[in-house]
């Protein structure tokens, strides 16, 4: 796809953003109200099923319910798992699967709406000049097994032991419970509701409190940092398991600058390191969000490249990258404008 | 250096928020009271309905004790005399299974992948007089949505609510919007009323297009209610019915569910606020600018 400058791919995934979180914070006004209007119950973005307006609901929600209701309640009451216990699981996958071998990874770097807010408010800092904070390349190794922890702990075995009777029933949902997508997104719709700490139980009031504390966290840091959540998020983790099964893909071939360059490390909102240094299936990392702001950034024709099975959607080219650093640096930053008098003008003084 | 000042603002906040926790036993306001039949996260109520139904002369469909669970559910219908009930699936919205009464009880199964609300209808003829018991089962299920069961032309008197949506329901202070149709044609005019448990009665008149909207009372009090199986959520029950004369025949239709209280009374929205403004403390140093302190 040849990408013109005034449409360069940072515009079209903000146009797409701003449709997607359109959809995703009040679409059901579009597709329809009740649930089984929406798009999918297994959308593979923090799309809050909490929000009574949105298009379509977040995976991560009927994975814990089924953990909690479905598989651990009926192991806790000794009953075989039988097929009809797995059946909604199995559906549950499939739905998911059948967005997922789509736009793979694109749904975190597209469509999932927490993603969207935390990019516009990190141009809102760039435009404003305030300071960028980098993870930096010793702390993300200690940042990046967090989001498989969360995907594990949170959305796996807390529901599964709250359906057994191990843990109390407040634990049921716990990742639901302390998504930071569900207070920006409900107060996206103008309910406060869900920013209202329940105080009747000690665990749902923790979990609450860690919420509110992690998204008002966020909506600070995402200023000055690019993508916080993200770096954490279980959805990423999930979405991670099954993206060599997507036809959306990152394509990175060898070339010799790369490991002298690093600018596609830069622009990376992900600050993923082995971009630059590796190449093939492992260039395409977990933390990828196929944002294709590498692909935008770097300065080699044809080196990286986003990819739908067979067919090159955008591929770097130097002449492109010439064009975009003219309004943005690799790190989000944006040039000043500058302001030139006509010639005309200066001719008629 | 910046961590004593935040550790201490959170030990306010828990302290802050701890006489309200105290003082509300309300809980689990996530997933809120809805139709009968339908229970907390989906699950259907195993609430028994011995429960006293004096609260209203208008005809109900209540659970019955004893075992509603997943794909299935044990209705009874009150103040009302019938021998069957009947059910409606999204699926098939105009062939409705019947299902006997034994010993004033039915049992409901639900086909799967019938979808999730089932319309259930239960008819009393009596001379000069028809009653209607309506009210929507909720069942675990893949499938279509309620919206061509609710709008299915149905004889007699019928009151037809908006019926919530998964992780929503009923609630004190909330108005919802119920019509009135008469062998499937809007009834502008007729009278409704609301009436719930706690003993509270509204009243509302439908518009051109037979629909009223009704505002849930707060009258909640969850202390005169047994705690739930499902983490200890309080619920209530709600009737709403509509009567009309005609012809020398009276007909009384109704529409019963549960409804639960308002967020605010088991959540704390300072409380909320104020760990939202904790966390942006915390991220506040991020936009300090080195630059400046050099």
């Amino acid at each position: 796809m040849t990408v013109q400058p005034n449409l360069s791919l940072s515009r079209l995934r903000l146009g797409v953003q701003v449709l997607m979180l359109a959809l995703t914070v009040w679409g059901g006004n579009l597709v329809g109200y009740y649930m089984a209007d929406k798009l999918s119950q297994a959308l593979p973005a923090l799309s809050c099923a909490y929000d009574q307006q949105n298009g379509g609901y977040c995976i991560l929600i009927s994975l814990q319910h089924q953990l909690d209701h479905r598989i651990g309640e009926a192991l806790a009451k000794a009953h075989h798992i039988t097929w009809q216990i797995l059946l909604p699981l199995f559906f549950t996958v499939l739905s998911f699967m059948a967005f997922f071998v789509v736009l793979g990874k694109a749904f975190c770097g597209w469509v999932c709406p927490l993603g969207t807010l935390q990019d516009w408010l990190n141009r809102l800092g760039r435009r404003f000049h305030l300071p960028l904070r980098e993870v930096g390349s010793e702390r993300l190794h200690k940042v990046r097994p967090v989001k498989w922890l969360m995907l594990l702990g949170l959305v796996f075995a807390l529901p599964l032991l709250t359906g057994l009777g191990v843990t109390p029933h407040a634990l049921g949902n716990p990742y639901c419970d302390v998504c930071p997508s569900r207070i920006a997104t409900t107060l996206l719709t103008g309910s406060p509701g869900e920013l209202a700490l329940a105080t009747g139980d000690g665990w749902r009031f923790a979990l609450g409190a860690i919420a509110n504390t992690l998204v008002g966290f966020i909506l600070i840091a995402a200023l000055a940092s690019r993508q916080p959540f993200c770096r954490i998020c279980p959805l990423l983790a999930f979405n991670a398991l099954f993206q060599r099964l997507s036809l959306a893909r990152l394509a990175k071939r060898p070339h010799d600058r790369c490991e002298q360059c690093g600018i596609c490390t830069k622009a990376c909102p992900m600050e993923i390191v082995e971009i630059a240094k590796e190449h093939g299936g492992k260039a395409f990392h977990d933390d990828c969000t196929l944002c294709g702001r590498c692909a935008e950034f770097c300065p080699d024709d044809g080196v990286i490249a986003l990819k739908w099975g067979p067919w090159s959607l955008f591929q770097s080219s130097r002449a492109y990258y010439r064009q975009r650093v003219l309004g943005e640096l690799p790190d989000g930053t944006v040039k000043p404008v500058k302001f030139q008098k006509k010639p005309e003008a200066r001719n008629a003084a | 250096m910046t961590r004593t000042p935040l550790l201490a603002a959170t030990l306010c906040l828990w302290a802050l928020a701890c006489p309200a926790r105290a003082a509300d036993p309300g809980s689990h306001a996530h997933h809120d009271p809805a139709p009968e039949g339908r229970g907390p996260d989906s699950r259907p109520l195993s609430r028994p309905a011995s429960r006293p139904t004096a609260w209203t002369a208008a005809p109900l469909l209540l659970p019955a004790a004893g075992g509603m669970a997943r794909g299935s559910a044990r209705f009874s219908p009150q103040n009302l005399v019938t021998d069957r009930l009947e059910v409606f699936g999204p699926d098939k919205v105009s062939e409705g299974r019947v299902f006997p009464l034994e010993e004033g009880v039915a049992n409901l199964t639900a086909e799967p992948k019938a979808g999730n609300y089932h319309w259930v209808v239960a008819r009393e003829q009596r001379p000069g007089e028809e009653r209607v018991a309506t009210t929507a089962w909720y069942v675990s299920n893949p499938g279509p949505a309620p919206t061509q069961l609710l709008a299915e032309s149905r004889p007699g008197l019928m009151v037809l609510p908006r019926l919530p949506r998964e992780h929503g329901g009923y609630r004190e202070g909330e108005k919802w919007d119920f019509l009135v149709r008469l062998d499937g044609k809007p009834v502008p005019g007729a009278a409704l009323t609301l009436e719930t448990e706690f003993g509270t009665r509204t009243r509302g008149v439908a518009d051109g297009d037979g629909l009223a909207s009704l505002v849930f009372p707060r009258d909640f009090d969850p202390a005169r209610l047994a705690p739930g199986g499902h983490g200890g959520r309080p619920s209530a029950r709600f009737v709403v019915a509509a009567q009309q004369e005609q012809d020398g025949l009276r007909r009384v239709a109704a529409f019963n569910g549960t409804y639960g209280p308002e967020p605010g009374r088991s959540r704390n929205l300072m409380a909320g606020v104020g760990f939202l403004l904790l966390g942006m403390a915390a991220a506040a140093p991020l936009l300090r600018r080195k630059e400046e302190k050099q």
